[in-house]
């Protein structure tokens, strides 16, 4: 009981102890951002760490040039023949990436945020009988989400560092070059990427703490999730 | 708690850092891997390829020159006959009468003649003994013996005696004109009983028999299939009249060699050569948008056994040729648009050291320099350090499989050759991997 009281009568943590918490002691940091939500400031902090490597990448010649290559790459991985003029258009927008890579990130890293934090909100509240709020789904979804943005700056690192743009460098298959370009083991090990498992787990400890469940059955759902669509993608692009 | 959370941390950085490394070391070789063929130099044979029939240098159409009914019928299709055998005979009575009746008559005069002959023999004793007469009644009248009457009587018995050997010989001349007109009737009658034996212009096989025996034939019309009772070919010289596309048949010329493939005789080749090329375009009616195809005859040397006019074959003629010539495989070339200076010349960017890893794309319209244009090019894509290069090529003649290389290729250079799906898209600067068939098939070489 006293505990319980010098719980709820702690003062809120800030947002360098909140991130530093998510990644020493996540846990203890997501009670105390269940109890005080907090999310503009984080949201913040991650669209930066998501967008500053990929602005920055385009501050240099080489770099726009391996992000016209990863953009060509890209669409021609979904069967688009790249004409002459589409890739003109690519290199003439490839000029603003510097600006609009961030702004992308700030408009798009909201609207990710409102899906996923719905998803969890809908699932756990409207189907599981969960009673939090959608403020504090949203934090907790939000704050998980300070992994992605060291995953995005460790994988701007190394793409600088390489020259060329990938979308996922901390995955299994960087470390099994062996396998079979496209083949369905490489694209499945390339699908089992460190700081995606690391922002689930995280992610699953947060769920946990907020609807007060066991972190290990949250993980369980959320990994058999993540599993089926890993499954399902490599599946698809090994025919492609 | 403080010793279990620095393992996760040191673990975690180990892992980052491993990763890290496996991304900078086991970068993977990018590119689409395809199939190389070093260029070697190879005798090349330019190849003309043309499709035809079998004919026989020369074939007798053999038709009847007079109307009768066939009563004798000695040959089928496919029997060989030599020259002057007995084909058949068309019902020769009419004729054969007109014959014994012209011979007749041609007795009868030369009968007459003879006849006419002993008249004047007969005329001229008579003529002989009127002027030994007239001698003896000239002197007994020129001494007085003789009468005048009688002397007058003999002269005029002379001249009667004269007047009958005119006569006689003008009947003789008469008559001898009468028996050459016999003859020639009685030859004429006789070649036309000659017609009704038909026997074989040449020798050579019955390909064509349109008669039966009790049929009755009619005159023999030229352009007229109808009147043709038999097709003789002679086969000791055998041609393919081919018909060879227009693009080709500048390359053609007479005594080219050849090699004819016939469908009957699928296992067996046959020399020939090039004997004429047509000047206009066979025509087919209602044909209008037919390719345009020449005429060429081959003629095949030697005897084929068996042959058939008619039989379908392939020329293959041999336009040219080549001895140890730089070659490049011909699924190998392909057309791109590049960019080419003033002179005509491929432009190239060269290769950054520094960013040999990433894929080179096409200049842009707005990068051209003055001067500088796009141009489709004829080349092939030569593998150096992982990067399909295009190089421009110069061709000369084409083989069977391989272009001679006139110009932008060495021995040794390594060229792509497949998958044909990937030489299609491949673009100048792409980065590509060797197979390892490819490479080992190369290095077997």
């Amino acid at each position: 009981m006293t505990e319980a009281v010098a719980a709820e009568t702690a003062p809120a943590l800030g947002l360098f102890a909140r991130v530093i918490g998510i990644i020493t002691s996540p846990k203890a940091t997501f009670e105390a951002i269940v109890r005080s939500p907090k999310v503009i400031g984080v949201l913040a902090l991650v669209a930066f760490l998501a967008g500053a490597p990929q602005s920055a990448i385009n501050l240099t010649e080489k770099g726009r040039q391996a992000a016209v290559d990863f953009n060509v790459q890209q669409m021609e991985k979904f069967g688009v023949t790249v004409t002459d003029q589409m890739y003109d258009s690519i290199v003439a927008r490839q000029k603003y990436a510097v600006y609009t890579a961030f702004v992308g990130t700030f408009i798009g890293m909201p609207i990710f945020l409102l899906l996923v934090a719905g998803i969890f909100w809908v699932v756990f509240n409207a189907i599981m009988g969960g009673t939090a709020e959608f403020k504090q789904v949203m934090a907790v979804v939000a704050h998980s989400m300070v992994i992605s943005g060291i995953g995005a700056i460790f994988t701007g690192i190394i793409n600088f560092a390489r020259g060329s743009i990938t979308t996922s460098v901390a995955n299994l298959g960087t470390l099994l070059p062996m396998l079979p370009e496209k083949s369905f083991a490489a694209n499945i090990a390339g699908a089992i990427d460190v700081f995606s498992i690391w922002w689930v787990l995280v992610l699953s400890i947060g769920l946990g703490v907020l609807y007060k469940r066991k972190t290990s059955g949250v993980a369980t759902g959320l990994f058999t999730v993540y599993a089926v669509i890993a499954i399902c993608m490599s599946y698809f692009f090994s025919k492609g | 708690m403080n010793r279990k959370k620095l393992l996760i941390g040191v673990g975690v950085v180990v892992i980052l850092g491993a990763i890290a490394y496996a991304n900078i070391a086991f970068k993977k070789e990018t590119g689409v891997e395809v199939t190389v063929e070093k260029i070697e130099k190879r005798d090349l044979q330019a190849l003309v390829s043309a499709s035809g029939k079998i004919q026989p240098k020369r074939s007798v159409n053999v038709s009847a020159e007079t109307m009768g009914k066939v009563v004798d019928l000695k040959v089928n299709e496919g029997d060989t006959v030599a020259q002057g055998q007995f084909l058949m005979q068309i019902d020769p009575r009419n004729l054969q009468t007109a014959v014994n009746s012209r011979t007749a008559s041609l007795a009868a005069n030369r009968s007459a003649l003879e006849e006419t002959k002993k008249s004047l023999e007969n005329a001229q004793l008579s003529l002989k003994t009127a002027q030994d007469n007239l001698r003896r009644q000239t002197d007994l009248f020129k001494a007085g013996i003789g009468t005048k009457e009688v002397y007058e009587r003999a002269q005029d018995d002379v001249k009667a005696r004269e007047g009958d050997i005119a006569r006689i010989q003008q009947s003789i001349t008469t008559q001898q004109t009468r028996l050459k007109q016999d003859e020639a009737n009685l030859e004429s009658a006789e070649y036309d009983l000659n017609k009704v034996r038909l026997v074989s212009p040449i020798a050579g096989i019955v390909t064509k028999r349109n008669i039966e025996e009790g049929e009755t034939v009619v005159t023999g019309t030229m352009n007229n299939a109808g009147t043709v009772l038999l097709i003789i070919a002679d086969m000791s010289v055998i041609e393919a009249e081919v018909e060879v596309d227009e693009t080709d048949i500048p390359n053609v010329a007479v005594g080219q060699i050849a090699s004819i493939k016939i469908d009957a005789f699928p296992d067996k080749k046959f020399a020939a050569k090039v004997t004429e090329v047509g000047n206009s375009p066979i025509t087919v009616a209602g044909q209008a948008t037919r390719a345009t195809n020449f005429k060429v005859t081959v003629q095949i040397e030697g005897l084929v056994p068996d042959v058939r006019p008619g039989f379908t074959c392939t020329a293959e003629i041999t336009t040219a040729t080549r001895q140890k010539v730089v070659s490049v495989p011909i699924q190998a070339t392909t057309v791109r648009e590049m960019v080419v200076d003033a002179n005509g010349q491929m432009v190239r960017e060269p290769i950054d050291p520094k960013e040999a890893s990433r894929p080179r794309r096409p200049t842009t319209t707005a990068e051209l320099k003055p001067g500088q244009e796009r141009k489709e090019l004829e080349g092939v894509f030569v593998v150096k350090d992982g990067r399909a290069v295009f190089t421009p090529l110069k061709v000369g003649i084409a083989g069977d499989k391989f272009f001679e290389v006139l110009d932008g290729l060495k021995e040794g250079d390594e060229v792509i050759t497949g998958p044909f799906a990937s030489v299609r898209a491949m673009k100048d600067g792409d980065q590509v991997k060797i197979s390892t068939s490819s490479a080992a098939s190369t290095t077997k070489k």
